[in-house]
């Protein structure tokens, strides 16, 4: 069976049904997975991609989903700072005026305190910035009433739009809040871009690689120090192996699976309550949340405990948000690729230069620059 | 472009053959031996206790304690001679025997000694906290009417901390009551006091070995680099592989991932987690001079309801049509008798689950290739079928116990499996209670009364390695992958509600209505250098 058109991450109600920008939305992720799906063909060959686009190849039964699952702290500071963890969370909880946040984990987060300085608030996004400028240029006023609502009512759209171009590192998106992702990683093409790398298979010296290091050194699809671009590319991998024609699951988007407040503890030592409140998405496929506990409680986040430690910074809960994306699976053994030679140049070569948004230039432990 | 791939232990072999790295050569003089050896006797006993005068403490730390530690050197020499007198004489009639004392303070502990400020140089939170404050975070109940809640404890709630815990370990039951008695007599001159005393003891035979829900425990655990001389292959965990094999780099027996020693003892190198390479990553520095060649070790009082949990499996094993003994090695990963149901998923296979070479030999995400050996004259060689590719968890479901705490050649939600490598902690635990396995009828005194496992581990990092098991794999039903909680060691505590599931490889969620492992003590302890134990907390 088709899909009729692809909906936007986490079903938000941004683009109504029907209309021009939804389609339009659609053939954007469309045209991302046929980018890409071109480009692994250029490596394994002309209609041997396992990657599908599901509006244009059929999803036959039975299908499997797969849920990959990973850590939203970014990894990369928990291994910079592997036994400081402190020094872990000051480096993520980093906000500065029109730079991207320091948070690679297709998770970013805002942190609101009071004046005395104790958090009260955090919020949580893992909306792509390639969904926002998409917005940016067919529903401008959409993108200023989001902001209204999640950010400040002052916002203007001349603040979001200087020059009439929407600034996704503006100061509402990094000195002063966190609307959607805007690290330069962070994008819906690199995820479809990670997948489509994935599917391909890989052998070394003779033999298959299935070695989540090995792959993503092979298949150049992400960054070995994260948590997630090793996790999803594993993962694809293997289903890829098996044989499967393999497609991204409708809505395709970056999602919260949700936070684990196992621990968590109010000033007098019983549980937290539920203070995560989902405000775009639904539960299980979040795309934006907030963590904060209502007035009425008599203390604030900042008061919380979590194993013994209060809450000092954004990335503390951060630790203990899992994300994650949903593959669809079906025809197992239908596809039986040669593995690619880890030694020659593959889509590796391609998929920088095919990912949407600004090219990338990864530095070993530092931040990644857009 | 050009890739070269470096050597990985948990992918296929790499193309490159390359000597192994230098490993370094271990104080076993100083670290002390559960750490490293392990004691593996069957009659141990756990001392908690407290100090009560800093002066009188650290005397009977120096003059009464410091001098009866066992080394790793003296339980290596021993058990060396424990296998060559079992080799000799056969089971039944080993003429050898041993009695063993190690030691582990609290961050309390360690501040009544010396100074808060000393104490405070520790930096793994966990450790800093202490078990009390961290129970609920690992998943304990919060409910303070349940069983297993950190105030019901028997000891390290709230109100009973040990600052000092004494491990006693013998081969002779009445020569383990010796040196007991003997430490107890020490105490009151001493300015300690006991605050609660646990006996545990291996189960009798045949289940000697297992665990109270019929489980053989302690089977996989790490080989650990470094070596016991300078001599350049007098290795700490001994290599069975053929050195022309690549895998020989990276795993002691097959399927024994060789684990650099920092993991596990401070001030040493440690798993390089950046690359796949073999070499080592630089010590960590965030502990006092004095604590080098010490070891964090957690202790868990783990209480264990045989009734509840054969009750669960029998129930669901009818529902789902299959033994129970095969729905039982489900929930564990292993048949009872130890072997790997990736090995032999049909049925338990007790030659498989006797063979060290083999029972730990496999992978869950690929077809698992026979290891060329050493050569072993009297081996006949590890004929059991293969392990195959398992990535949907078809065989070995994703909650299976031994895939949540050690998901060997996975990526996980960590990221790449290079990662897993610094999550292992060194399992040195023992059951307690009498044992209701063989038992026809039991009465219902018997199924009521308490009985479990003393889990010991010890780790470089309480935080990285035993909590994050705890937490994020075997706590979760997401983590690493999808596919339920842990179904043995997995608690739920999310704002109160403590619902747990697994899902059946095809068939339905299964809710854990009930609970059978219940936290009922225990305590974060630094196991210190038997130096260190003298000379700086018995300072006088």
């Amino acid at each position: 069976m088709l899909l009729a058109q692809f909906d936007p991450p986490g079903n938000v109600p941004d683009l109504a049904p029907g209309s021009p920008e939804r389609q339009a939305w659609s053939d954007f992720v469309s045209n991302s997975l046929d980018t890409n799906i071109s480009g692994v063909e250029a490596t394994v060959g002309a209609g041997l991609c396992q990657l599908y686009n599901p509006t244009r190849v059929d999803t036959t039964e039975p299908t499997a989903d797969l849920v990959i699952t990973w850590g939203g702290f970014p990894m990369r500071w928990i291994r910079g700072h592997r036994d400081v963890r402190t020094d872990a969370w000051r480096e993520a909880d980093d906000f500065r005026l029109g730079v991207a946040r320091r948070q690679d984990e297709y998770l970013e987060w805002f942190v609101h305190k009071n004046p005395a300085g104790k958090i009260t608030r955090v919020d949580f996004t893992c909306e792509a910035w390639d969904y926002w400028n998409f917005l940016g240029q067919n529903a401008p006023a959409q993108v200023l009433a989001l902001y209204q609502t999640h950010i400040d009512p002052a916002i203007t759209h001349v603040d979001l739009f200087p020059g009439g171009s929407y600034n996704r590192l503006n100061r509402w998106n990094t000195e002063l809040g966190a609307m959607h992702l805007s690290h330069g990683a962070n994008t819906l093409g690199a995820e479809i871009n990670l997948v489509a790398g994935a599917t391909v298979l890989w052998e070394n010296g003779g033999r298959l690689v299935t070695d989540p290091l090995q792959l993503i050194q092979c298949g150049g699809f992400g960054d070995e120090i994260r948590s997630s671009d090793p996790r999803i590319g594993w993962d694809i991998n293997n289903l890829a192996r098996l044989g499967f024609a393999i497609t991204l699951k409708n809505p395709v988007g970056l999602l919260i699976d949700g936070i684990d407040d196992t621990g968590f503890l109010k000033p007098d030592g019983s549980p937290a309550g539920s203070y995560w409140r989902v405000l775009r998405g639904f539960p299980g496929g979040t795309v934006r949340a907030t963590y904060e506990v209502p007035a009425a409680e008599g203390f604030v986040v900042g008061d919380i405990t979590i194993g013994g430690e209060r809450i000092e910074y954004g990335g503390q809960l951060a630790d203990h948000v899992t994300m994650k994306v949903v593959g669809t699976a079906c025809r197992p053994g239908s596809f039986s690729n040669a593995p690619q030679s880890c030694g020659v140049p593959g889509p590796a070569a391609f998929s920088r230069a095919a990912a949407p948004g600004t090219p990338l230039r990864y530095t070993r432990l530092g931040a990644v620059e857009d | 472009m050009s890739r070269m791939i470096r050597h990985s232990a948990l992918g296929a072999a790499a193309e490159l053959a390359a000597p192994g790295p230098v490993e370094p050569v271990l104080n076993i003089a100083d670290i002390q031996g559960n750490i490293l050896a392990g004691f593996n006797k069957d009659y141990q006993s756990y001392l908690f206790l407290r100090i009560k005068n800093q002066r009188k403490a650290r005397r009977w730390v120096r003059e009464k304690l410091a001098p009866r530690l066992s080394s790793t050197d003296e339980v290596l020499a021993f058990n060396r001679l424990f296998r060559a007198a079992r080799a000799a004489h056969g089971e039944e009639f080993i003429p050898v025997k041993a009695t063993w004392i190690n030691a582990g303070f609290s961050r309390h502990g360690i501040a009544k000694l010396l100074t808060d400020a000393e104490a405070a140089q520790f930096g793994d939170e966990a450790f800093g906290e202490g078990l009390a404050r961290r129970s609920e975070f690992l998943g304990d109940p919060s409910n303070p009417r349940a069983l297993g809640n950190k105030a019901k404890w028997k000891v390290g709630g709230p109100h009973n901390e040990a600052d000092i815990v004494v491990i006693v370990a013998s081969d002779d039951k009445f020569w383990r009551a010796t040196a007991v008695t003997g430490l107890l007599l020490t105490l009151d001159v001493g300015g300690v006091e006991a605050v609660y005393i646990q006996h545990g003891g291996t189960l009798p035979d045949p289940w000697r070995g297992h665990e109270h829900f019929g489980f053989k425990d302690g089977i996989s655990q790490p080989g650990i680099r470094g070596r016991v001389s300078a001599a350049p292959t007098d290795f700490l965990a001994r290599r069975w592989i053929d050195p022309a094999d690549p895998r020989a780099n990276y795993f002691g027996k097959p399927g024994q991932l060789l684990v650099w020693p920092g993991e596990f003892v401070l001030g040493l190198p440690r798993q390089e987690i950046l690359t796949t390479g073999v070499d080592p990553a630089p010590t960590a520095a965030n502990f006092p001079a004095w604590a080098q060649n010490g070891s964090y070790l957690v202790i868990r009082r783990l209480r264990q309801d045989f009734s509840a949990f054969w009750s669960f499996v029998k129930a669901k094993a009818r529902e789902s049509g299959m033994p129970a003994q095969k729905f039982a090695s489900l929930l564990v990963g292993r048949w009872s008798s130890g072997a790997p149901i990736l090995r032999s998923p049909a049925a338990d296979n007790a030659v498989l689950a006797a063979d060290d070479l083999a029972n730990n030999h496999f992978q869950f995400n690929r077809d698992t290739t026979p290891v060329p050996l050493v050569p072993l004259p009297d081996y006949p060689g590890d004929g059991f079928p293969q392990a195959r590719n398992d990535f949907l968890g078809q065989v070995c479901p994703h909650f299976a116990h031994i895939r949540k705490v050690n998901p060997r050649d996975g990526a996980t939600d960590l990221g790449i499996a290079q990662d897993t490598a610094t999550r292992f902690v060194l399992r040195r635990g023992i059951p307690y209670g009498a044992s209701l396995l063989g038992v026809r009828n039991p009465t219902p005194a018997q199924l009521k009364a308490d009985r479990g496992l003393v889990f010991v581990a010890y780790q470089a990092s309480i935080v990285d390695q035993f909590e994050t098991l705890i937490r994020r794999w075997t706590n979760t039903p997401n983590q690493p992958a999808l596919g339920g909680h842990d179904p043995i060691m997995g608690q739920e505590e999310e704002q109160g509600s403590r619902r747990r599931f697994i899902d059946l490889p095809g068939g339905p969620r299964c809710f854990l209505n009930n609970e059978w492992v219940i936290p009922t003590g225990g305590g974060y302890f630094f196991a210190p250098s038997i130096s260190a134990v003298r000379d700086v907390l018995g300072a006088v």
